[in-house]
């Protein structure tokens, strides 16, 4: 059989020389220059683009990071409320304290005060005259290694929450049994006066417990325009029945509300820091330093001022040569 | 075969002959990765531990709470730590799974397991390993199907029954603590809550914690979670969840306190005394109120005399700067 019967036409056409000679061959593929390697993360997902799998890989890292960045920087920016704290301990030194103001606004501030004989100031600020006296030891606590006074606009002390939680619990205690204490008392009267242990005049101590309401009958003060008087005091009952002091929860949480009553009104840290600014004014400051002379408030000043346009008018008149 | 950016991170290192961006990228996880975790915390968030309550407490979209203890040493934290006795999501718990027929998956994984290693044995190894594997699964329905639900089970949602699965699942990936909500729901909505002041949209409470009892490591809040598991088992519709209701009943005799525990706390009159004194006198700041004094004394004379000096050099420099710009316009254009 003869072999051009085996080729189809377009070969025959080629041996016949009767059709342009096209040759189709693979792309060979390019090498890879010496020194340079490759590995499967070369391989191309998107072959369109050319960007192999690593390069996919180094941009997620890179994500990665970003997200391990915002990650932290989220968290942190929920403790921005708190992070003056931690800006007002730079201002710490002698003579500064840190503080917990809490506002009546509700607000939790911490702050940097001025600390000199016991008392908290905003130092010499003519804008904030507040003042309070560092009176209970107590009253501060520590948080982070820092320590703090906690103190509010409406005390002119700062504040021992404990002390404030125990007199209301004590103050509540006795106000719902003060009808069978009174009685007990009584019974007790009645008979140390049957037997002859007191005289019939003695005072009935029965007569003397007085339910503690708020803090004028903690100290005793029936109204604002009259003084405490120990003996007639809550303080002073509590202390008859609890004479060791008083047992409170082990746990409590602080209810404004319910121990708020105790507070003394008006004796506020404003009232407080202006009375002691009047107080400077009238007693401590003498008459003549208030009034000082023109001469001897302003004299160096204006003795510098002169020299000043001397200068300026002695460089203008001089000639030069 | 093109590479990509020319080949410029394929160098081979001369050791093992990888590609240069295998090591960059190697390097990157072992220490770009690890060293920015480590800053960052250190840096944004290690600074703030006695404030992280915060956090959390945003988080758990509950309040946040101060807890000082009888030494003053105070520290924020979430709404749950201050008053949950318990930590439900340590709690183990019998997943409601729905019923399977188990005795025929069980046969059937048997079934699938001895066909797998008669392939194995036959020479078909690829085939024979997953029909194993299948066998043992099935098999082990019974530990496999609640390990399967445990994964994806957030623990609230066993009390809690209007979460749907997509909040379940996103609570769960971030970690978010419902105690409180649980506690509430389970003491029959009895729950105190005392803001006092607002930290950073966060109302926040003080608590005065004596006895350690909110410290989740502490052996008195053990002994705490200890006596109140039979109470809760023996009062099922008067379970306590808190502190204040343990502490109620703890007064009332209902609980017997364990000896680990201290019940109350004394205030010493010393203390009351200068926590709420009677009357301030002004004695007790007399030496306040001289520097006052003192500073206003110096203050009219001070304040304005401290730029004399300023004033004068002012005076001195303009002085021989107007002459050097006199000598300097003569010299140019004369």
């Amino acid at each position: 059989m003869p072999v051009n019967t085996t080729l189809n036409g377009t070969v025959q056409a080629i041996i016949n020389h009767t059709a342009p000679v096209q040759l189709t061959a693979n792309p060979i593929p390019t090498p890879i220059p010496a020194g340079l390697t490759t590995t499967a993360l070369d391989w191309q997902p998107i072959p369109v683009f050319g960007v192999p799998l690593w390069a996919i890989i180094a941009v997620l890292s890179f994500a990665a990071l970003v997200i391990v960045f915002l990650n932290w920087s989220d968290k942190s920016r929920d403790l921005d409320a708190i992070k003056p704290w931690f800006i007002k301990v730079k201002e710490l030194a002698l003579g500064k304290m840190q503080v917990i103001r809490l506002s009546r606004a509700g607000n939790f501030i911490p702050d940097c005060l001025n600390i000199f004989d016991n008392v908290l100031s905003y130092g010499d600020s003519e804008e904030n005259i507040n003042q309070w006296l560092l009176h209970s030891p107590q009253g501060v606590i520590r948080i982070g290694g820092i320590s703090a006074a906690i103190i509010s606009e409406d005390s002119d002390h700062n504040r021992d929450i404990v002390t404030e939680m125990a007199i209301c619990h004590a103050a509540e205690s006795l106000n719902e049994n003060i009808e069978k204490l009174r009685k007990e008392l009584n019974n007790r009267h009645k008979k140390l006066v049957d037997t002859g242990e007191y005289p019939e005049d003695a005072e009935n101590p029965a007569n003397l417990i007085q339910p503690i309401q708020n803090g004028l009958d903690y100290i005793g003060q029936k109204n604002d325009d009259t003084d405490p008087i120990f003996e007639k005091s809550g303080r002073m009952v509590l202390q008859l029945l609890y004479p060791d002091g008083i047992h409170m929860p082990a746990i409590n949480y602080f209810n404004q509300n319910r121990f708020r009553k105790m507070w003394f009104k008006g004796n506020t840290s404003a009232s407080l820091g202006g009375e002691n600014l009047r107080i400077v004014d009238d007693e401590y400051v003498k008459k003549n330093d208030k009034q000082k002379g023109f001469f001897e408030q302003y004299g160096a000043m204006l003795i510098a001022a002169l020299v000043f346009l001397g200068c300026l008018i002695g460089a203008a008149a001089i000639p030069l040569g | 075969m093109a590479l990509f950016l020319n080949g410029a991170l394929n160098g081979a290192d001369p050791w093992l002959g990888l590609p240069m961006y295998c090591w960059a990228l190697i390097l990157w996880w072992l220490i770009v990765m690890p060293a920015a975790w480590f800053i960052l915390k250190r840096i944004k968030w290690d600074p703030f531990v006695k404030f992280h309550g915060l956090h959390y407490a945003r988080k758990n979209d509950s309040s946040a709470a101060i807890i000082v203890d009888d030494m003053g040493d105070a520290e924020m934290v979430a709404e749950h730590i201050a008053k949950c006795i318990f930590s439900y999501g340590e709690d183990d718990y019998e997943i409601e799974i729905s019923e399977l027929p188990l005795h025929l998956i069980k046969i059937g994984g048997i079934i699938a397991a001895l066909l797998g290693v008669i392939l194995t044995f036959t020479g078909q190894i690829l085939l024979g390993i997953p029909f194993i594997l299948c066998g043992i699964i099935g098999y082990c329905i019974n530990r496999v199907v609640p390990w399967i639900y445990a994964k994806p089970f957030w623990y609230p949602t066993k009390y809690l029954k209007d979460i749907d699965w997509q909040k379940a699942i996103l609570y769960k990936i971030g970690k978010v603590n419902f105690d409180c909500k649980i506690a509430q729901l389970l003491q029959d909505g009895e729950w105190d809550q005392y803001p006092v002041v607002n930290c950073g949209g966060i109302p926040v409470e003080i608590v005065f914690d004596s006895n350690h009892w909110c410290e989740r490591r502490s052996r008195q809040h053990k002994a705490i979670v200890k006596s109140t598991r039979p109470w809760n088992k023996d009062n099922p519709n008067d379970q306590i969840h808190t502190y204040t209701k343990y502490q109620r009943y703890l007064n009332e005799g209902k609980i017997e306190a364990p000896a680990e525990i201290k019940k109350d706390y004394l205030v010493p009159w010393v203390r009351i005394d200068l926590g709420l004194p009677f009357d301030l006198k002004n004695n007790e700041w007399a030496g306040k109120l001289a520097q006052m004094a003192k500073t206003k004394e110096n203050k009219p004379s001070g304040e304005i005399n401290k730029y004399t000096l300023w004033l004068i050099i002012g005076g001195i420099g303009s002085f021989f700067g107007i002459l050097i710009i006199r000598t300097f316009f003569k010299l140019v254009f004369h």
